[in-house]
């Protein structure tokens, strides 16, 4: 009954959406009419974004307001549904924020200049890209080339970047270690493309296989509970697959809440810092694998 | 369509009739002087297909110059617009001069009780008392969130006054502040400072 009702929700909201009368309205000739239309529309776009993942968009108002500035300057109606468009660019939007705070957090709360975070950043999405480890030979050497500074610099940035992921990690202790790991892998991210889901569940299955029993146990419950943030249609995808733990489920339909990770690693009786490396690794296995797929058609 | 016009009805002894201008192009504003404002331009609004209520809401002043504005609202609207339309219906809201919590709840749940559903509300707040405009964008935030009308415009009479003489009558149109406001309500943002970055964006929008 859940999944029947969100999903009406949903349809219903996509519908107002891609309907608006905003589309064939021009600011010019009707400024009122398009005005009030303009925060009605973007109003929908703010509900929608809950409907796809209200855990990952609730407090996202100023980068839903501008995505949805950005994309109805830049729509072509030829090329898709609004909403797809949307629900991209907002994906993207929302990423990078979450990049640029997790920057800071490992940073330990210790300001570095812009430029400074900047060029680690490009260091490891260099490492990233060759798959190498950062202070690899090769990578070094191709961030001095991309970046134009010496070799001997890329080096200081590398020991600059250890030493307060360093730092960080000795609050551990103190901390909840969920708040340290980031997940780069994000799920809800890749299911805007409806063709795609299939593709992705594949993958999740087959990496899924080739776990220890033990990450097994980890990995469906908190991918399962991942998904119950996701909108309907693709939940019902996932609900026969490998990966899927319907025990989560079931405490959902229970209890009337949706479980948190540290709840997880409480009813595994782990540390929670644990099971959200072993997901955090998972997901890099199953982006791999997916760009490895991407490179093969 | 069902449209309703809502409409503050003056308290003064006499209001001068006064051509006015807009910026707004979709607006086809009569050149003729009016006494109320969403007069000069309602009838490039109406069809003759639409059925419409009007709602006058007033304050009933102790020297009874609403009723004489009621009726001055009557002619100019059956002069403006009595070849496009016949109101089906012209409801008169009255309240006491009052400006207590009692008398302001009364009048927010009576202009509520007329809006219909789905329908297109026109409105005009120049006159009356200060807390009416205040009553009314309540009441037609109401309308729209939960009775799915829709509020075509608020229009406002803006004038000069020079030595007691109104001067450079404009019509300004305040109905984006209800679904301006409905946005604001519904957004929520990971902190204060965001919340006002969202709100500068959504005013240069």
């Amino acid at each position: 009954m859940f999944v029947k009702s969100a999903s009406t929700k949903l349809h219903t909201i996509k519908d107002l959406i891609e309907n608006s009368e905003i589309f064939g309205l021009s600011k010019d000739v009707d400024p009122v009419r398009f005005r009030n239309l303009k925060y009605e529309f973007v109003e929908y776009l703010y509900e929608y974004a809950q409907t796809l993942s209200n855990t990952r968009y609730r407090d996202t108002g100023l980068e839903i307001v501008e995505t949805a500035t950005m994309c109805l300057q830049s729509y072509d109606r030829n090329r898709g549904p609004f909403t797809h468009y949307f629900a991209s660019s907002l994906a993207k939007r929302v990423k990078k924020e979450d990049a640029v705070r997790n920057e800071t957090e490992t940073r330990g709360g210790i300001a570095l200049p812009e430029e400074v975070q900047r060029q680690i950043s490009q260091i490891k999405a260099i490492a990233g890209k060759m798959m190498r480890d950062a202070d690899d030979e090769i990578v070094v050497t191709s961030a001095s080339e991309y970046l134009k500074i010496p070799i001997s610099r890329v080096r200081e940035l590398l020991k600059l970047n250890e030493q307060f992921v360093v730092a960080r990690a000795e609050l551990d202790s103190n901390t909840c270690g969920i708040d340290n790991i980031s997940d780069e892998f994000i799920l809800e991210d890749h299911f805007l493309d409806a063709n795609k889901v299939d593709e992705i569940f594949n993958a999740i299955d087959n990496c899924f296989c080739q776990c220890r029993k033990s990450q097994q146990v980890v990995i469906s419950k908190l991918l399962t509970l991942r998904l119950l943030s996701c909108s309907p249609d693709i939940l019902q995808k996932a609900i026969n697959r490998m990966f899927f733990d319907h025990t989560i489920i079931d405490l959902y339909s229970k209890t009337g809440k949706i479980p948190t990770a540290r709840d997880i690693s409480v009813i595994l009786n782990k540390n929670e810092s644990s099971t959200s490396r072993t997901l955090s690794q998972f997901s890099e296995k199953v982006s791999i694998y997916l760009t490895k797929i991407d490179g093969k058609e | 369509m069902r449209k309703i016009i809502i409409c503050n009805v003056a308290m003064r002894e006499s209001v001068k009739p006064l051509v006015y201008k807009s910026d707004d192009q979709a607006l086809c504003v009569s050149n003729q002087p009016v006494t109320y404002p969403i007069l000069s331009c309602l009838r490039g609004l109406l069809d003759p297909t639409d059925s419409v209520k009007v709602v006058l809401l007033c304050k009933c002043d102790p020297n009874g110059n609403y009723l004489r504005n009621i009726e001055q609202f009557k002619k100019e609207f059956t002069k403006q617009c009595g070849n496009i339309v016949t109101p089906s219906e012209i409801k008169v809201l009255n309240t006491e001069f009052d400006e207590d919590k009692s008398a302001t709840e009364r009048m927010l749940s009576e202009i509520v009780a007329e809006c219909e559903e789905g329908a297109e509300i026109i409105s005009d707040t120049t006159y009356g008392t200060k807390t009416l405009p205040v009553v009314l964008l309540a009441a037609l935030s109401f309308a729209v969130k939960h009775l799915e009308c829709t509020v075509q415009h608020v229009f406002y009479g803006q004038v000069y006054f020079q030595a007691g003489v109104p001067t450079n009558p404009k019509l300004c149109d305040l109905s984006y502040l209800i679904y301006l406001n409905s946005l604001l309500y519904t957004l929520r943002c990971e902190s204060p400072d965001k919340a006002r970055q969202t709100l500068e964006m959504l005013l240069k929008f």
